[in-house]
């Protein structure tokens, strides 16, 4: 296979992985109004907790659904500091990261495990084959979650982020609806955790290290494509993060490629999230330095 | 009797100092009645409705709607007693979702296809011209249309009690119209309404009944048969006495 195609191939692959945590990511940031820094601690949680699962030789899939759990509750424990202590979203996030990275050292009892002697959610299959398997899921499960959202239930959650008082007035519970929403989000982002953990073979505490700067990046590229927004509101934000996430994975694969060193990929996102963030601002009717030069 | 307050005590805490809109208010309303509640600013109104939905606790005395306490209710129940709509354009209804989305939400009886709720709700919208934006989000409604749209969700709703705060403060004449169409016809449906407003034609020329509250009693209580306008204007004048 020649160079650039395993490039596209392995920036498709990796878009795979990392799906989930971009599509919770993006979901609770644009569809429930809630900036979630959470999916940095359930990404290692979920993958922690799958690997110590499949460690003490129990299902793959035990370890995966455990995993997801364990993501979603870290979910719940940051929208429930905000919800009822009335924490600042954001502080809220930075408050359970910290518990997250703790709590997942405990549970792995050490900075990182490796899986390559025990099964896996993939069992013994090939590269290729495991891209198909995630690319079918993804296929079934995007619009599962399109669906969702545009369901009662999806709606009910999208009203009483929206607007408390409407909710309300409806019956429904905001606070109640907001833990579960985030709580949602943060086991698609535990899932990414899992399928990592799965095909590299090992779990590592710093895995969620600068996955929001990457979902960041992610949906800001996906958000650049304009006849995406005229899309219905929930469809946008999906097929955002979905494209915004594959383009991300390419670019950055085409990096490696390229020789970017390995050193340098926190600030090639950093630097692309300012170049989406810029582009955005000067392609906008009223330019913000315009303003700074008015 | 569809609401009955018994000597309700209401007070809170506003920079420190405590009000106290109305202390001892006795109101019964029949089913079927629409109530014009008029009184001048910080009467107590917009408290009184919301004792009426359950979200202001009362001090002392009893509040009943259909023989529940709306202020210990399940949220259920409460729900299918009161629906309240906000002088607020954007408080009654959800910006980020569709004009769609929104009355989906608010309809209680919707497990049909979606097409044909796509035709019943574009059916209820065509008279107030907001049929052609069905599927657009709300941010894109002016807040007139929006507080249409509100009025026109109370009507999905099975509750029995429609509470409107100042529906029409944000309406141009023509929706003025259109808005209090919708009104009538949820009040034709069946529902019992008490409806907040400052328009002292209004207070005479719609509804069955019309109130006045100043000085944390009614000082004007008259139905449609009794109203006359010179008594209502004394009684306003009174008011306003009471609140200069």
């Amino acid at each position: 296979m020649s160079g650039w195609l395993l490039v596209a191939q392995l920036g498709v692959m990796n878009a795979l992985i990392m799906l989930w945590v971009v599509l919770g990511f993006a979901v609770t940031f644009r569809l429930f109004s809630f900036a979630d820094l959470t999916i940095e601690a359930s990404l290692p949680l979920g993958a922690g907790v799958y690997a110590i699962t499949v460690t003490h030789g129990h299902s793959p899939w035990a370890g995966a659904a455990l995993g997801m759990v364990a993501g979603a509750l870290a979910g719940a424990l940051t929208a429930t500091l905000h919800v009822w202590l009335r924490l600042n979203k954001l502080l809220a996030g930075v408050i359970v990261i910290a518990i997250g990275y703790s709590l997942t050292l405990m549970i792995m009892q050490g900075p990182n495990i490796g899986l390559v002697s025990n099964a896996s959610i993939f069992g013994n299959q090939t590269e290729n084959r495991i891209l198909l398997e995630l690319l079918f899921i993804a296929i079934v499960a995007v619009p599962l979650l399109a669906r969702f959202l545009s369901g009662r239930t999806g709606l009910r959650m999208r009203a009483a982020a929206g607007n408390r008082e409407f909710a309300a007035s409806l019956g429904i519970a905001p606070g109640l609806q907001i833990i579960l929403a985030v709580a949602g989000a943060n086991a698609l982002a535990a899932l990414s955790g899992v399928i990592l953990t799965s095909i590299q073979g090992f779990a590592d505490i710093g895995m969620g290290q600068g996955i929001l700067v990457m979902a960041l990046a992610a949906l800001g590229m996906g958000e650049a494509v304009r006849p995406l927004r005229l899309l219905p509101s929930h469809l946008a934000v999906l097929s955002s993060a979905v494209i915004g996430n594959l383009i991300y994975q390419w670019v950055l694969t085409a990096a490696f490629h390229l020789g970017l060193p390995a050193t340098w990929l926190k600030l090639a996102t950093g630097v692309l999230v300012l170049v989406v963030v810029a582009v955005q601002a000067l392609r906008s009717p009223q330019p913000i330095w315009r303003e700074v030069l008015d | 009797m569809s609401v009955e307050l018994k000597g309700a005590r209401v007070s809170y805490e506003r920079w420190g100092e405590s009000i106290c809109p109305f202390d001892g208010l006795d109101l019964s309303i029949a089913p079927g009645e629409w109530v014009m509640l008029a009184g001048p600013n910080g009467s107590g109104k917009t408290t009184l409705l919301r004792a009426m939905a359950g979200t202001q606790q009362l001090d002392r005395g009893r509040i009943e709607l259909w023989g529940v306490d709306p202020g210990s209710a399940t949220a259920a129940q409460r729900t299918s007693l009161v629906y309240s709509v906000s002088q607020n354009p954007l408080a009654g209804t959800a910006s980020d979702l569709t004009e769609f989305e929104n009355l989906y939400l608010a309809d209680d009886c919707p497990h049909r296809p979606r097409a044909e709720l796509m035709e019943r709700y574009g059916a209820m919208l065509q008279p107030l011209g907001l049929r052609g934006q069905l599927t657009q989000r709300l941010t894109t409604l002016s807040g007139g249309q929006r507080q249409l749209l509100a009025i026109v969700m109370a009507g999905l709703r099975q509750t029995r009690l429609v509470l409107l705060d100042e529906p029409l403060a944000a309406l141009d004449p023509s929706r003025e119209q259109l808005a209090l169409d919708c009104i009538r016809a949820l009040w034709c449906s069946g529902k019992t309404i008490v409806q907040v407003t400052h328009d002292p034609h209004l207070m005479v020329s719609e509804g069955t009944r019309t109130l006045v509250l100043a000085d944390g009693h009614f000082v004007y209580d008259q139905y449609a048969n009794q109203r006359d306008k010179n008594g209502l204007r004394d009684a306003l004048a009174s008011a306003r006495q009471m609140f200069s």
